[in-house]
């Protein structure tokens, strides 16, 4: 550095004529806090920055288990509903009605069994009440002995 | 403690802090009144040394040992003196749009002038500005600002004298010279 002697005849022809330096006087005390006040800074800027990429992360994580996820679950029900429409596009229902008729005996006791079933019969067979009306009708006033 | 001892500290991970608090330390009183010769106030200096020191902790470990420690340090001080100064430059252009139309008081005070200049300053190309600021405030010699800013001394004299004239050809525009 040169000295104050050297730098005042480098500034000599300075359009100045006076010194505009400001003084640099300082609060009482500065120096011996910036240490701690500059560490504490630094240290919370760190810890600031950690917890932040840590849920960030954490969440981008997550984010791919899901897709991956979502993409397998979609994968499996494609998977399950191609096959079983296969299976079944493959029998027409004609031939469906073929393969009842041929073995009839095995899908009989299936048919009987079968609640539709049972609810037909039900309501075919008439209460005898409901006979004896319909025979009256029929016979249109004759005795019913004559019949037989 | 020496430049060395502060970088062993540093640079290890278990030392870190310490090390960081050991450059404060060593470079705080230096770099404040590099930073509070150019600013004007003292919250100013402050804001910008904490920046600094931020920044020194953050690249330290990029810190190649080819400067010494504290032209490193004053290189990064600097360039936040600039920053700061170039982020309120609108504003004192606009300051000094007003006072041009303004008659010279007969009296001027000390406070007032150091704005002006400082207004004038900011209207200088980037190099001129750090250049006057090195030269004129921190009272730099020209082999100094040579290694700092990889110029020749020729240049950095010319850029000085061109900074000087054009600084009093705006003081006389103002009357003040």
């Amino acid at each position: 550095m040169e000295t104050e002697e050297e730098l005042q005849d480098e500034l000599k022809d300075s359009p100045f004529g006076f010194s505009v330096k400001r003084s640099t006087i300082v609060p009482e005390g500065y120096f011996d806090t910036f240490p701690d006040r500059i560490m504490n800074r630094w240290l919370l800027e760190k810890e600031n920055v950690n917890p932040f990429s840590r849920p960030m992360m954490v969440r981008r994580m997550m984010s791919a288990a899901a897709i991956v996820s979502g993409v397998c679950l979609g994968i499996a029900l494609w998977t399950n509903q191609t096959s079983t429409s296969s299976q079944t596009d493959n029998i027409s229902a004609g031939d469906a009605y073929q393969y009842i008729l041929e073995n009839i005996d095995d899908f009989a006791p299936l048919i009987l069994q079968s609640e539709q079933w049972s609810e037909v019969n039900e309501t075919i067979v008439p209460d005898p009440s409901s006979i004896e009306q319909y025979l009256m009708e029929e016979l249109d006033g004759e005795e019913l002995e004559s019949i037989f | 403690m020496t430049d060395e001892a502060i970088l062993a500290l540093a640079t290890q991970p278990d030392t870190r802090n310490e090390g960081f608090r050991q450059l404060v330390i060593t470079y705080q009183q230096r770099l404040y009144h590099v930073i509070r010769r150019q600013v004007p106030s003292h919250e100013d200096a402050d804001d910008i040394l904490q920046n600094t020191f931020i920044k020194v902790f953050r690249h330290l470990s990029g810190f190649e040992n080819r400067s010494e420690l504290y032209t490193w340090l004053y290189r990064i001080a600097t360039n936040e003196v600039i920053n700061h100064l170039n982020r309120s430059k609108r504003h004192r252009v606009e300051e000094l749009k007003v006072n041009n139309s303004r008659q010279a008081d007969a009296y001027i005070n000390t406070d007032e002038l150091t704005e002006t200049l400082e207004t004038i300053i900011c209207t200088l190309p980037e190099r001129q500005q750090m250049v006057f600021r090195m030269r004129y405030y921190d009272e730099l010699s020209y082999k100094e600002m040579a290694a700092l800013l990889s110029l020749t001394e020729g240049a950095l004299k010319a850029s000085f004298h061109h900074a000087v004239k054009k600084i009093e050809e705006e003081l006389k525009a103002k009357q003040i010279v």
